[in-house]
């Protein structure tokens, strides 16, 4: 990964700390929370939370046209900051990020919502979607995703998914034949952001959704995109 | 409770036997289709059967029904569940089950697979609750 590419997954993270931090701040009767509370969590994201933000002025100045002078400091704390604190800064945000997937509410919806973005593809041999199940949701539905989540955090909170749905397995979909199928990207749903894109698969001789594999709950750094790794 | 039947699937046929004679009251494939699921319901010699799917729901054939020990369909469900779920994605076609995720007081909890959960009345057959899980 390159410095930038660092920076940037950082910078994707500070969103999901400022989320988590305040979902804290607008709901403490929510049990996820509490126990987010109660286990220190919420310190450490706050802590977190400040660490990025000087993160980000420092980051700006040192790719500023400021003097040298003026960009050893920032660019020393950048560095102690992504090297001392990587850990730290991944685990805050893993856990931001799981507390807020795992502790979704809603009584389920009537209808699947999109962002309006609909559009018709055809799939065919060698593509493949990945389909997230568990509990009331079985493994041969039509909604599937166009990529692997990796894990429950990512499946719950990119894929918007209702609680009936343990996201506990998950099930490669392949195509023998064409398959033609609406296209589009999940909305915000449950207090989770959406963003997938995924896949409303038509009934079709042409599709077959392999064994299920257990999907990770997904407190790791980086998210697996292999489906053979699980 | 003891049931005087019980139901078993070979070869994708369902074969109802008595167990107070063992007699086979029943054999065969409901509508033609193979035999995914077979549920004893407490309290009654029926069952609950559920059809190969995909087969089904491409020939626009019901696949979650309820037999008598005979084979004669009590009810089968599927019709589009406008009440139970406005959503403009249902009520166009038929609904194919994929798979049944429980009983809970009296009520048959199955999987379609257009990403709904039906809560069905044993009873009757109708679908009380239906939510998106996806």
């Amino acid at each position: 990964m390159s410095p930038l590419g660092v920076f940037g997954f950082y910078a994707s993270c500070v969103q999901d700390v400022v989320d988590a931090y305040n979902a804290y701040q607008g709901g403490v009767t929510d049990p996820g929370l509490l126990y987010l509370e109660a286990t220190g969590v919420k310190d450490a994201i706050v802590s977190l939370a400040e660490d990025v933000h000087q993160l980000n002025k420092d980051v700006s100045t040192v790719f500023a046209n400021a003097p040298l002078e003026e960009r050893i400091g920032p660019a020393i704390r950048v560095g102690t900051f992504a090297v001392g604190t990587a850990a730290n800064i991944v685990g805050g945000v893993q856990a931001a990020r799981g507390i807020r997937a795992f502790t979704r509410s809603g009584s389920g919806g009537d209808q699947y919502y999109v962002e309006g973005t609909l559009r018709m593809e055809t799939f065919g041999p060698g593509d493949e979607l990945y389909r997230v199940y568990g509990g009331e949701s079985l493994q041969q539905g039509q909604f599937a995703f166009t990529q692997n989540p990796g894990n429950q955090i990512t499946a719950i909170s990119k894929g918007a998914i209702w609680p009936g749905n343990t996201t506990q397995s998950i099930t490669r979909i392949s195509f023998s034949g064409p398959v033609k199928a609406e296209v589009s990207k999940v909305a915000s749903m449950f207090g989770q952001p959406g963003g997938f894109t995924q896949v409303k698969l038509p009934r079709s001789p042409f599709i077959t959704f392999s064994a299920g594999r257990s999907l990770p709950f997904g407190f790791m750094p980086f998210v697996p995109n292999s489906y053979q790794i699980q | 409770m003891t049931f005087s039947c019980v139901f078993e699937i070979k070869d994708g046929e369902l074969i109802v036997t008595s167990t107070l004679t063992e007699e086979v009251l029943w054999k065969g494939k409901p509508k033609g289709y193979d035999v995914a699921q077979v549920l004893p319901i407490e309290g009654s010699n029926d069952c609950i059967v559920l059809l190969e799917w995909l087969k089904s729901g491409l020939e626009n054939q019901k696949n979650l029904i309820r037999l008598d020990p005979y084979g004669n369909i009590v009810w089968e469900v599927g019709d589009p569940p406008k009440k139970a779920a406005p959503g403009p994605e249902r009520g166009l076609e038929i609904e194919s089950y994929t798979g049944i995720t429980g009983i809970e007081k009296f009520q048959l909890i199955a999987f379609a697979y257009s990403g709904f959960s039906d809560h069905i009345d044993i009873e009757t057959g109708a679908i009380i609750k239906s939510k998106f899980v996806k």
